[in-house]
């Protein structure tokens, strides 16, 4: 069945899950209609401090990610070229990965502001995910081309800017997508604790504070929306990234 | 000549070599042959410094061209030959006799088992180095294409005086290839012949077959 169709399927039960539970709780404020919410996303769409705020936490995202991203990269090619560098590492990515996010988020905030905060918080939740996948990938490298580079006495510059990198490039970028997708949920949660202003995350709060569940529905579809178009963008620029991982031809 | 002195190698489940000593001259094609893990592709790989080992091995220049092609799927095959052979060389003649000069700006996956296996002879053999290792280098090959790709090789390694060891399941492969044949049982050699000829294949062929047939 065409992927296509299949995601039309989904949107059909998750529309369906919406209108059987609207039906059953029956209270606007608990759970407003679809009709509601998208009026609210309407009148949302129309302000221009929702689009500050949408650029300003898109922005925080891709910072976050890009950080943790370039650190996950710089840890990990160590990781793959000394065991001992490993074993120091392990422990140090286990504490961060176990790290209680909002608990660290409030103490952040007491040495930093409102908007550095979240920024800072996803990038302690991204980058053991980031540093597990650059892993996976340089593990992932075929033994037969590290004992080929070793052969041909290729130098390190050569095996890390040639090889390694353009190897794993696929694997990795292929989870940034995903990455930043769950980057926009960290930093709009973060930013609903830290009362961030001009974000998303903000908005959510006031919407939350004045009791306007239906705008709060709708900037929560909006996080949503964003994540997925974020993930789906970022999928269909890798299909004409690395032309030469596609499928094989030939025959002797 | 190239030498390898008490050598000792094992695996977890598996004795190799044990105190297993030979000599390689230079200029001479020699082909190992013998059964499964009697520890053929392990000699090579202790001469490339592939592996740790015990004992002592005379270290050269290598070049190599492993069972399957390892090429950097990242580049084109020419981009792969520049890599290593550097930007200058001039890979297209050669590439011509084997048949890929076509394939050259053709990315690995993009080319077939035999197509990748000659793009990583022509690295093997082109790079600059003392000693040649090829490790059951046309068994991707098919017939047509290895017997031509065997004769060209065969007059290089003449012309050029190369020093190659070349592991072989086949013994038409050893017999037309080598100027020395040897085999390989439990780390030892059980045969050793420097003067190949046309009695040889049928001699190996008693050797080897009897053996299996015991």
């Amino acid at each position: 069945m065409p992927s296509i169709i299949c995601g039309a399927i989904a949107l059909i039960i998750m529309w369906l899950v919406w209108i059987i539970s609207v039906k059953t709780v029956k209270n606007e404020y608990v759970i407003p209609g679809v009709k509601q919410t998208f009026s609210a996303l309407f009148d949302v769409f129309k302000e221009a401090l929702f689009w500050r705020a949408l650029l300003r936490t898109l922005a925080k995202t891709v910072i976050a990610v890009a950080i943790s991203f370039v650190l996950a990269g710089i840890f990990s090619l160590p990781t793959k070229m000394s065991k001992n560098f490993g074993r120091v590492m392990r422990p140090i990515v286990a504490v961060i990965r176990t790290l209680p996010t909002m608990a660290v988020l409030v103490l952040i905030l007491i040495y930093t502001d409102r908007t550095t905060a979240p920024v800072i918080v996803a990038m302690l939740v991204l980058f053991p995910m980031s540093y597990a996948q650059f892993n996976v990938a340089l593990n992932g490298i075929d033994e037969g081309v590290v004992r080929t580079a070793k052969v041909f006495n290729l130098t390190k510059k050569q095996k890390v800017f040639k090889v390694y990198l353009p190897l794993v490039a696929p694997n990795v970028l292929s989870h940034l997508g995903s990455n930043l997708s769950f980057g926009i949920k960290v930093i709009v949660s973060a930013e609903v604790m830290a009362l961030t202003y001009t974000s998303i995350g903000g908005m959510i709060q006031s919407a939350n504070a004045l009791m306007d569940v239906p705008r709060l529905f709708a900037l929560t579809l909006v996080a949503v929306i964003l994540g997925i178009l974020v993930e789906a963008v970022f999928q269909i620029l890798l299909t004409f990234a690395f032309k030469w991982t596609r499928a094989e031809g030939g025959n002797d | 000549m190239i030498k390898i002195t008490n050598l000792t190698k094992n695996y977890p489940k598996t004795k190799v070599f044990n105190q297993f000593s030979i000599e390689f001259r230079e200029g001479e094609v020699t082909c190992v042959l013998g059964e499964s893990g009697c520890g053929k592709t392990t000699l090579l790989n202790v001469i490339a410094n592939l592996t740790d080992y015990e004992g002592e091995v005379d270290r050269v220049k290598c070049s190599y061209v492993f069972q399957t092609p390892n090429l950097f799927y990242n580049l084109t095959a020419r981009e792969n030959l520049a890599l290593v052979l550097g930007k200058n060389a001039d890979v297209d003649g050669f590439a011509e006799v084997l048949g890929v000069k076509g394939k050259l700006d053709s990315y690995p996956k993009r080319l077939s088992g035999g197509e990748a296996q000659r793009v990583a002879l022509i690295r093997g053999v082109m790079y600059s180095a003392d000693l040649l290792l090829m490790d059951e280098p046309f068994s991707s090959l098919d017939l047509s294409v290895k017997y031509r790709t065997m004769n060209v090789l065969r007059e290089r390694f003449k012309k050029e005086n190369k020093t190659v060891i070349m592991v072989t399941h086949d013994i038409h492969e050893a017999v037309t290839m080598a100027d020395r044949i040897i085999i390989l049982s439990g780390g030892k050699i059980v045969y050793d012949n420097s003067e190949v000829n046309e009695k040889t294949e049928k001699e190996l062929f008693g050797l080897l077959i009897g053996k299996n047939n015991n």
